[in-house]
């Protein structure tokens, strides 16, 4: 009997689908994410290589891993914070339960950052408390008359090139500041911005009130510099956006 | 998309090696992967309750198994080779109880009614060996094929893979695989039709 001639394609199908052996032993998956990195010495790529050829199990790892650098970002960017520290809480508990949570921390490490804390709370408080007792002091030293100065706005009522007002004030004395409204527009509050020479701010005074006459009361700060001071009046939204008048006072200190 | 490599892991995950971490670290290390491998779970459509309790999972065998982490890959292709694991067995797990679900008997045939027989469609013992002897020969002449063709080979028709799968395998580009599958069936038909004699004409 004579043999018939074989089909090539025929014979290809015959070849068995399945004629692969499952291999006994698998690479760790670190082993087959660094074959993908392509991270392995030659020798190493070449035998995982080999045996992904066999590994049904091992080849759909790489795949996967192959296959994420082409999927599109996280798609999480929905996913609330509080969906993350409850499954975190989640994961702790399980993590608790198998032994694999580390310390919360060093605790000898907190109490020492909670003393220095306090130490650095205290030592605030302690300065704060000396420049009050100061404050306190100097206010409660008895001055006699002290000097009061009462001032009128620049242009219309007070010529701009005539000498300022003057105010002689020792060390450690106050004295008392009036500001002339009359017939100044009313606003609820008034701020005050000390200006020396050089345009520097020496000194802001927030939410002033007229008094009933219509005048603003305050009191000068006892560390004025010598010297020619600028009082930029003007309403809550400060003197570039809520100018309201201008004064000049010298400051003599003896 | 996989994260970028990240240096502050690398050093959370050696303080966790060596013992100096504190809860902090792994807190870190789980929230700054959370959202990848949850959505890696999701877009495999792996359900959202199933997909979350994966992630948990990945964590959990990434956590024990840290001190086995020696830098050879980038450590999030080793989280992510490590969830791909754990999709698997679910997948596989799955595969499995559904093969042991209960069988639906069929329509009961009488008791004493005698099995059925299909006759099979026996080949002549002189033709059983020559398909034999046909196989051995296409099993050496594969094993003969140079390494990355046999492989691209034995992807293509045993595994059924598809080109780019091939390629992202075996680390090729596509057409190097398509060249490969068409001058492994040249040789072996050459090598072959030596063996076997002239193929039929189709």
């Amino acid at each position: 009997m004579s043999r018939p001639k074989p089909e090539f394609d025929e014979l290809l199908r015959s070849h068995p689908r399945d004629s692969r052996h499952e291999p006994a032993e698998h690479p760790a998956p670190e082993e087959l994410a660094a074959y993908h990195d392509g991270r392995l010495p030659p020798e190493r790529d070449a035998a995982v290589r080999e045996h992904l050829v066999s590994c049904e199990g091992c080849g759909a790892i790489v795949l996967e891993l192959a296959t994420l650098g082409e999927e599109p970002e996280e798609p999480a960017r929905g996913t609330a914070d509080f969906a993350a520290a409850a499954a975190w809480r989640r994961q702790r508990r399980r993590l608790r339960e198998h032994q694999l949570l580390p310390a919360a921390g060093p605790r000898i490490h907190r109490a020492w950052l909670v003393a220095a804390a306090l130490a650095l709370v205290s030592l605030g408080l302690g300065s704060w408390v000396t420049s009050l007792k100061q404050t306190v002091d100097e206010l409660r030293r008895p001055q006699v008359d002290p000097p009061l100065v009462s001032l009128s706005p620049l242009g219309a009522e007070r010529d701009p090139a005539a000498a300022p007002d003057s105010v002689t004030l020792p060390p450690g004395a106050r004295a008392w500041l009036i500001l002339n409204l009359a017939g100044n527009v009313e606003l609820a509050s008034y701020r005050a911005d000390f200006t020396g020479p050089d345009g520097r701010v020496l000194w802001t005074l927030d939410g002033l009130r007229r008094t009933p006459a219509g005048s603003l009361r305050l009191e000068l700060p006892g560390d004025l510099p010598a010297g020619e001071v600028r009082i930029l009046l003007s309403g809550p939204g400060g003197p570039e956006h809520d100018p309201v008048a201008e004064f000049r006072l010298r400051v003599v200190r003896p | 998309m996989r994260p970028k490599p990240d240096p502050n892991s690398l050093e959370r995950v050696r303080r966790l090696q060596d013992g100096t971490a504190t809860e902090d670290d792994s807190r870190w290390l789980f929230a700054r992967y959370y959202r990848w491998v949850l959505g890696y779970f999701l877009r495999r459509q792996v359900p959202e309750h199933r997909a979350e309790e994966l992630t948990q999972d990945t964590f959990l065998q990434m956590f024990r198994e840290i001190g086995t982490f020696r830098g050879e890959s980038t450590f999030e292709s080793w989280l992510f080779a490590i969830a791909a694991n754990v999709l698997r067995n679910e997948r596989r797990r799955h595969g499995q109880e559904m093969r042991n679900a209960p069988e639906v008997p069929l329509d009961a045939t009488p008791e004493d009614a005698p099995p059925l027989e299909i006759a099979a469609d026996q080949p002549s013992p002189e033709r059983a060996a020559f398909e034999e002897q046909r196989r051995q020969a296409l099993g050496r002449a594969i094993a003969e094929l140079p390494p990355q063709m046999r492989q691209c080979f034995v992807l293509r028709r045993e595994r059924e893979l598809k080109y780019r799968e091939i390629a992202a395998l075996l680390k090729i580009s596509i057409d190097t695989v398509k060249a490969h599958l068409f001058q492994a069936r040249q040789r072996l038909k050459a090598d072959l039709g030596e063996e076997l004699g002239p193929w039929k004409e189709t």
